[in-house]
């Protein structure tokens, strides 16, 4: 049974991340880590497409710095938000 | 409710890579994604291949099928086209088949409304309408007007019917609006049609040509490929020939802007500067070329009885090179808004014998008062150069439907033609008859009405009866308005087989609901020459049925079930075996139904079991005379002609009234009409309706800013439109471009039907109109 006093919905949300390129490998697999996202990697550009689940707005705000403070990461722009 | 939780979880984060993939696509010219690297873990998902119905590309999908229902698509990674990857129309096209308003059942107009009736009903309604209208009025009062979206088999059987078993040559197709002067500048050229590269020669370039052809938002899979070849050899350029700012230039190495219909005049000056800077190949030009010169000053077509035949004569290199002494680079600098410089680095790229040179072009050249022309001059390019047929040297006209080639020019869906050569040659009548088992005579010789020409007697009322399938002429016609009048004037009877509401089946008398794509069994041809056989994978909804079984039942019901006497269960395979009867030569062979079954798709012409990826190199060409290196085998003297082609101006330019010039297009979001897309929520989200780029300066001179409204209006017509500045796209000043992708902003009210006299084809990249804010 789902507690409806304390069930928070999940946000999902997508951004584009831009990196430079030489710390690619390093990006995704520290992203791969993180069991609140998922990356999908452009095969030719400099980007990914990360989604990204939050409980709550603090969750999401410490998960957002955490990526963009991951070294060679250039900005994180939000594509996509929606609760489950 | 564990489940339902997951599915919608997983719904919403596929709606949130979907948009991200939207706004990659529409922020990153050519940018790709591996998708099957982010799918979800879909259980019991049985994948089918299939080539994408979004574009003339053919790149190969796979469709992922679950309980009935197509849930997934990824990139075919054995499609030697896109490798597995896609484009965002791709990703998304299995969700145009499940648009809310999904056509599922037959409708007639009764007093003035459409009340939905059983589809048997509605087809004995067209099949008396065809009789009645040919009793009353001739068999030229009946026609049928369909598209380079039209299956192979769709094509083959309008054509049978129309042209063999009722007499008329009243075929036509929407890809004359889209690549006819392709075909009438490979056959004025070469005597035979379609490109005689592959994608494959874009990782042998050293340097593209992108003549006006915005590739990062029309054929953005070949243009990733193009980047990609790019980024693993930094030497490889890319230069942008264009009339305005395009994603394609933002990714370019080089932009170089033209005035309107001013590349007829750089193509030649170009010519011009290879010549005196005695870069010609000769040898390759002494064995493989022949000179020629057309008429001149051959008007515009805007004349109901407009009537021209080109004849081309003898002329010598000589005579040719002195008529390139009107295009010196100093002369055509001066109209054409190109620098001097840039002439001669074009020259310079071409004419570099170390460099090898790919040309691209779609609807830039060949939506042009003078495509045919065009098309002759930048061959003349890669002929004087020698830069053809060899890999990486490739003169490559790209279309822009999923079969424009494989329907409409292979089988030959237009008035002049037959799925072999055309009806007023007498031995191509008599193959056709042969094969499709009719008397002597029963083909007319004589051509009637290409497209324009068609709907213009639909007007006058010469024209009674119009079935028109999977195309929206009601939105792309251009002066549309005169067009819409004519289809809905009284005594006309209109049938539309489609698969959603459009503005073409508001003026219809039946609507006929179709299977889309893989709800049936079909193929496709790419602009490379490559068959794509797909397999009927879904059912389709309610009584919709494929544009192929409607044709048939039609014939049925007209007493021709004996020239198609196949079942529905193998209609398609027997269709295709009658179809290659006409292909049984080195030249066109085509591959066999088993294996195309087999493969994401097979390049013609398929000789010995094997492919032909490149013609008119003998070393890879089975039709090649094996004596010589290259063979043009499609003229009589076994050359290419270089055709002489002067400068002459567009039907209509700005003036003093209407001091703008219009160009249309599309945008990487929609599908030609946005008659599909536009049901993709994720595709209608990112790009909800049409809007018109002007210039900065412009803007700022007319006190516009972005977003705000403006009306343009022509001779023919105006729309309200928000402005777009510096938006996607940025044209040159005095310039305006709008997609017509927006049915609810027909932009086609104010083109004009201004078309190339020899390919027929509109232009509607050039026409005069006023800006005014609002």
């Amino acid at each position: 049974m789902i507690d409806l006093k304390s069930w928070q919905p999940m946000v999902i949300k997508s951004f584009l991340l831009y990196f430079l390129p030489k710390n690619k490998e390093e990006i995704i697999k520290s992203l791969a880590q993180y069991s609140f996202c998922e990356v999908l990697p452009s095969t030719n550009k400099n980007v990914l497409i990360i989604t990204l689940e939050s409980e709550d707005p603090q969750a999401e705000k410490i998960r957002i710095s955490t990526i963009e403070n991951l070294p060679g990461v250039e900005s994180l722009m939000m594509t996509f938000g929606a609760s489950v | 409710m564990q489940i339902a939780e997951k599915t919608r979880r997983e719904f919403i984060k596929e709606l949130a890579i979907s948009a991200a993939l939207v706004s990659a696509s529409s922020l990153i010219p050519g940018i790709l994604f591996a998708r099957d690297q982010a799918t979800p873990t879909l259980e019991n998902i049985d994948w089918k291949k299939t080539p994408c119905r979004f574009c003339g590309v053919g790149c190969g999908l796979l469709v992922g099928l679950q309980a009935g229902k197509a849930v997934a698509v990824k990139g075919d990674p054995n499609s030697s086209v896109n490798k597995g990857l896609c484009c965002v129309k791709g990703y998304h096209s299995i969700l145009a088949l499940y648009g809310e308003d999904r056509l599922t059942k037959a409708q007639i107009r009764k007093n003035g409304k459409m009340v939905e009736v059983p589809i048997s009903e509605a087809l004995d309604l067209v099949a008396l309408k065809i009789k009645e209208t040919i009793k009353e009025h001739g068999k030229n009062a009946v026609s049928i007007y369909g598209s380079g979206q039209w299956t192979i088999p769709d094509g083959y059987c309008a054509s049978k019917l129309f042209k063999g078993a009722i007499g008329t040559n009243n075929v036509e197709a929407n890809a004359r609006l889209c690549m006819a002067s392709a075909v009438t500048g490979f056959l004025t050229t070469f005597g035979i049609d379609e490109p005689m590269g592959c994608y494959e020669d874009i990782e042998h370039s050293d340097v593209f040509i992108l003549w006006g052809n915005n590739m990062a938002e029309m054929h953005p899979v070949l243009f990733s490929r193009m980047l990609d070849h790019r980024q693993k050899n930094p030497h490889v350029k890319i230069i942008d020939f264009a009339t305005r700012k395009t994603r394609t230039s933002y990714a370019s190495d080089h932009s170089i802007y033209f005035v309107p219909q001013t590349d007829l005049a750089v193509a030649n000056a170009i010519c011009h500067e290879i010549i005196a800077q005695n870069r010609v190949n000769q040898s390759f030009v002494d064995a493989n070329c022949a000179f020629k010169q057309g008429k001149t000053n051959i008007g515009y077509g805007l004349e109901d009885d407009f009537k021209f035949k080109d004849e081309l004569s003898d002329i010598d290199f000589k005579k040719y090179s002195e008529y390139l002494k009107d295009y010196s680079a100093q002369k055509v600098a001066a109209y054409s808004g190109v620098s001097i410089s840039d002439i001669k680095l074009l020259a310079n790229y071409y004419g570099d014998p170390s460099k090898k040179v790919t040309s691209f072009w779609c609807m830039g050249p060949n939506q042009h008062t003078r495509g045919t022309w065009i098309n002759n001059l930048i061959y003349n390019i890669h002929l004087l150069t020698g830069k053809i047929a060899t890999p990486g040297n490739n003169p490559f006209s790209l279309t822009g439907q999923p079969s424009a080639c494989g329907t409409v020019r292979e089988v030959g869906t237009l008035t002049h033609k037959l799925p072999h050569g055309v009806v007023t040659n007498q031995e191509d009548r008599e193959l056709a008859e042969k094969i499709w088992k009719l008397p002597p005579g029963s083909i007319d010789s004589k051509p009637t009405h290409h497209t324009v020409s068609m709907f213009r007697a639909l007007d006058r009322g010469e024209i009674k009866f119009m079935w028109i399938q999977v195309t929206n002429p009601m939105v792309t016609m251009p002066n549309l308005k005169r067009y819409r009048n004519g289809a809905l004037k009284d005594g006309r009877f209109i049938v539309v087989s489609d698969v959603y509401p459009t503005p073409t089946t508001e003026v219809a008398d039946v609507v006929l609901p179709s299977a889309m794509w893989i709800e049936r069994e079909g193929f496709y041809g790419n602009s490379e020459r490559r068959t794509q056989h797909f397999e009927k994978l879904l059912d389709p909804p309610g009584e919709a049925m494929s544009d192929t079984w409607q044709l048939i039942e039609i014939a049925k019901r007209l007493g021709y079930e004996h020239l198609f006497p196949w079942s529905e269960k193998e209609h398609i395979e027997k269709i295709w075996a009658e179809y290659r009867l006409f292909h049984d030569n080195p030249k066109h062979a085509m591959a066999p139904y088993d294996e195309l079954k087999k493969n994401p798709g097979l390049q013609w012409p398929f000789v010995n079991g094997k492919e032909t990826k490149r013609r008119f190199a003998s070393k890879s060409d089975p039709a090649c005379d094996q004596s010589r290196e290259f063979d043009f085998y499609g003229k009589p003297d076994h050359k290419a002609w270089v055709i002489f082609r002067p400068y002459e101006p567009p039907a209509e330019s700005p003036d003093k009234d209407f001091p703008f010039w219009l160009n249309t297009g599309r945008v990487i979001e929609h599908w030609h009409t946005g008659s599909m897309t536009r049901r993709i929520p994720i595709l209608h989200q990112a790009m909800p309706n049409s809007y018109a780029e002007i210039n900065p300066e412009d803007a700022l001179e007319l006190g516009v800013k972005n977003n705000d409204w403006i009306k343009l209006s022509s001779r023919r017509g105006e729309i309200r439109i928000r402005a777009s500045v510096n938006g996607r796209g940025i044209p040159s000043k005095g310039q305006v471009f709008v997609p017509f992708f927006d049915e609810s902003l027909l932009i086609n009210e104010l083109t004009l039907d201004a078309y190339c006299p020899i390919s027929n084809q509109p232009d509607y990249k050039k026409c005069a109109i006023k800006v005014e804010r609002v």
